[in-house]
């Protein structure tokens, strides 16, 4: 690998592009286990769980919060769609547990496995959320 | 004939109306920055999306997966259209040009003996459509703006659910595209099954050289992938239909406000020739006054 290679990073939401820049190295949580991608990266897809995405350019560290997409990687480009980008000073972890007591109560009057399923989800990524505040 | 109490009268109340519709003009242009604006902002992730969705398709052709989202339920032939109409009136032929194409589509189905509900985003369209199809309409809804994505959301996932249990098998969305401020053009969109993008045959060229890994499998992935895609179709549909009917209200004030002035000409001419006669008549009065004295 040359040292000035570069990897070519967007992120998109569906409201909007969040980012577009080159840099180093990119390290998402992806379904499967945390993954890190450097330039030279093999073509994938994977699907991204609630989690941490690391980006390094010029030695400095972005830290943002995903709650859930996709990534593809090919030939140096490196494509984030993301359900939801959440920057670390927009989380509140007092909100986020109770949302969480919200869909425990929730769930228990539900009967219907889709929606019980998608409460689910979103238990998880509250989780994840005050983790991800935690560590950070 | 009127006198001149009443011209006046109208005239003001003329006057007025060109105010407002001289004002709404202004609040449509400044809405549809806005509107313009958050239909461009969402172009790269449905742009990204169905780039992601062809290569993933491409990938796929050898393997015997198949998904009804992906594909349409064959065995299934009702249809689900989406009508994506405006919350509010005043828009000139926005609305009623949308329930014209749900209608001649409807009456295309029926043709074809086939079934079809429908289901109604904002309220003008579903005003209508209610009383021309009244039980075939399954959801109506209204557009709030703030919360569009989520409103997606939430009819892609009631579909996803129709789809499992085989209530339909193929669906469409129409919705006027935005082209630019004086045109909208009225378009039908494929849902189910999903239109790829031709478009993206330079890439799907190199995609044929380059065998992308997946993780978990194509199709978890897929699985996961085309509900997001559907959602997000809609979203497009909607902020597309957003912007377009302010670029038509826009448009209908512009007209309107012309037309008022236009009006207020002429009732100010025929004001102004009563005048004229009424004091022609108390001049002759004068006069022949004071001549027989």
């Amino acid at each position: 690998m040359a040292e000035d290679e570069k990897l070519n990073l967007e992120v998109v939401s569906p409201e909007k592009l969040v980012m577009s820049k080159s840099v180093d190295m990119v390290t998402i949580s992806g379904t499967e286990g945390d993954f890190g991608i450097l330039p030279g990266h093999a073509a994938i897809i994977s699907s991204i769980r609630p989690g941490l995405l690391e980006i390094e350019s010029d030695k400095e560290i972005e830290k943002m919060f995903i709650s859930g997409g996709f990534i593809e990687v090919l030939n140096d480009k490196v494509s984030i769609l993301a359900t939801e980008v959440i920057l670390s000073d927009d989380i509140n972890i007092s909100e986020c547990a109770e949302k969480i007591n919200k869909c425990n109560d929730e769930i228990l009057e539900l009967d219907n496995e889709l929606a019980k399923e998608s409460i689910l989800k979103s238990i998880d990524k509250y989780q994840a959320m005050i983790e991800f505040k935690n560590i950070n | 004939m009127s006198n001149l109490k009443e011209l006046k009268n109208k005239i003001d109340s003329v006057k007025s109306t060109r105010k407002i519709t001289q004002a709404m003009k202004m609040v449509a242009a400044s809405k549809l920055r806005r509107a313009q604006e958050s239909a461009e902002s969402a172009r790269p992730y449905s742009d990204k999306i169905s780039k992601i969705m062809s290569s993933l398709a491409l990938g796929m052709k050898d393997s015997d997966v198949s998904l009804d989202l992906l594909l349409g339920n064959k065995d299934n032939n009702a249809h689900i259209i989406i009508a994506v109409t405006s919350d509010r009136g005043l828009c000139g032929g926005f609305n009623s040009s949308i329930i014209r194409a749900v209608k001649t589509k409807a009456k295309q189905l029926m043709e074809e003996n086939s079934e079809f509900k429908i289901i109604c985003i904002g309220k003008k369209g579903t005003d209508v459509l209610k009383g021309l199809f009244g039980d075939k309409i399954i959801i109506s809804s209204t557009i709030n703006d703030k919360n569009s994505f989520s409103l997606a959301e939430d009819i892609s996932s009631e579909l996803v659910g129709k789809l499992d249990g085989k209530e339909f098998g193929t669906c469409s969305v129409i919705y006027n595209k935005f082209q630019s401020i004086i045109s909208q053009i009225v378009s039908e969109q494929s849902l189910i099954p999903c239109s790829i993008d031709m478009d993206e045959s330079e890439n799907t060229q190199d995609n044929d050289m380059i065998s992308f890994e997946f993780e978990p499998d194509e199709k978890e992935i897929l699985s996961d992938l085309l509900p997001k895609n559907l959602a997000i179709q809609i979203y497009k549909a909607i902020l597309e239909s957003g912007a377009g009917e302010q670029g038509a209200r826009m448009a209908a004030m512009d007209n309107a406000t012309r037309n008022a002035g236009e009006m207020i000409d002429k009732l100010n001419l025929s004001y102004n020739r009563q005048r004229q006669a009424i004091i022609t008549g108390e001049l002759i009065e004068i006069i022949s006054g004071a001549e027989a004295l």
